[in-house]
């Protein structure tokens, strides 16, 4: 779906579901590729939300004390539980999401939070971080979707 | 007073542009080969948490440092741009001065970008 070279893009996210149009210049009105980008769906969410919840208390870590970023973070992991069929980290670039996945090394918890209790996408923080809170819980669902929704409620053209 | 403030808080701030397609990127690319202006290229994705986190320090930094030019990068809308830089983890920020990358921070690590900032401005 990426390999066309680009030179026009829009974006539009209207009710949680974006969309990408990408127009390729030497095919003009011949070739137009969709890309939907639809919100993960309620079932992973909450699927991650309860795991993220048992890893931390499992693992002796919070979650941050600005909470869109736990949120922001539990909708990629089932982002890509959806599209992967695994959650891998969103917070890294693959050349292949796939073969990642299949992989396993980054999938939620990765091999550097299992071992080091590293994780880089801020999601489980040790105590001694800064910007570790002091709760092992999210609110709800719901407080996991009005959050991201606020911030992702955008519209370019 | 039927003032909008937000939107006179956003006229005393620069904006970070974000980049979207190759033509532009390549655009802002060839323009920095040809200028000495340190640019701060932030690779972010839209489910990374610490990008979001760092969003509102990186606006802080652009008001800050007004000849330094900030452009936004999505990995996942311009993934070639990310492999040619190397990006592997969000957020990423590569300096480049005449179009080469002469330093990077990994991570939402505000103070080490704004050493670094410091230290190649000019």
């Amino acid at each position: 779906m990426r390999a066309l070279p680009a030179t026009t893009s829009y974006a539009v996210g209207i009710g949680g579901f974006s969309f990408t149009t990408t127009t390729s210049p030497r095919r003009l009105g011949f070739r137009r590729v969709v890309i939907a980008k639809a919100e993960p769906s309620d079932k992973s969410v909450e699927i991650m939300r309860k795991f993220s919840e048992q890893y931390a208390r499992k693992s002796g870590t919070y979650f941050c004390v600005d909470k869109s970023v736990t949120s922001v973070v539990i909708k990629g992991l089932a982002d890509h539980k959806d599209s992967l069929g695994a959650p891998l980290c969103p917070c890294r670039h693959y050349d292949d999401k796939a073969a990642e996945a299949t992989q396993g090394f980054w999938n939620c918890p990765c091999v550097p939070m299992r071992e080091r209790k590293e994780c880089h996408c801020m999601l489980f923080l040790t105590p001694e971080n800064d910007f570790a809170g002091k709760e092992q819980v999210i609110q709800s669902k719901l407080h996991i979707s009005i959050k991201v929704l606020k911030k992702s409620t955008t519209v370019n053209l | 007073m039927g003032v909008n403030t937000s939107s006179l808080q956003r006229t005393n701030e620069r904006e970070v542009n974000s980049v979207h397609t190759l033509e532009q990127w390549r655009a802002r690319l060839d323009s920095s080969k040809t200028s000495n202006k340190l640019m701060v290229i932030d690779f972010t994705a839209a489910w990374c948490g610490p990008c979001k986190f760092i969003e509102p320090a990186i606006q802080d930094l652009a008001n800050e440092f007004p000849n330094v030019e900030f452009i936004k990068i999505d990995v996942d809308e311009l993934p070639d741009v990310a492999k040619d830089f190397n990006v592997q983890a969000m957020p990423t920020f590569v300096l480049l001065k005449k179009g080469k990358d002469i330093d990077r921070v990994v991570g939402a690590k505000k103070d080490e970008l704004h050493r670094m900032i410091e230290k190649h401005r000019y």
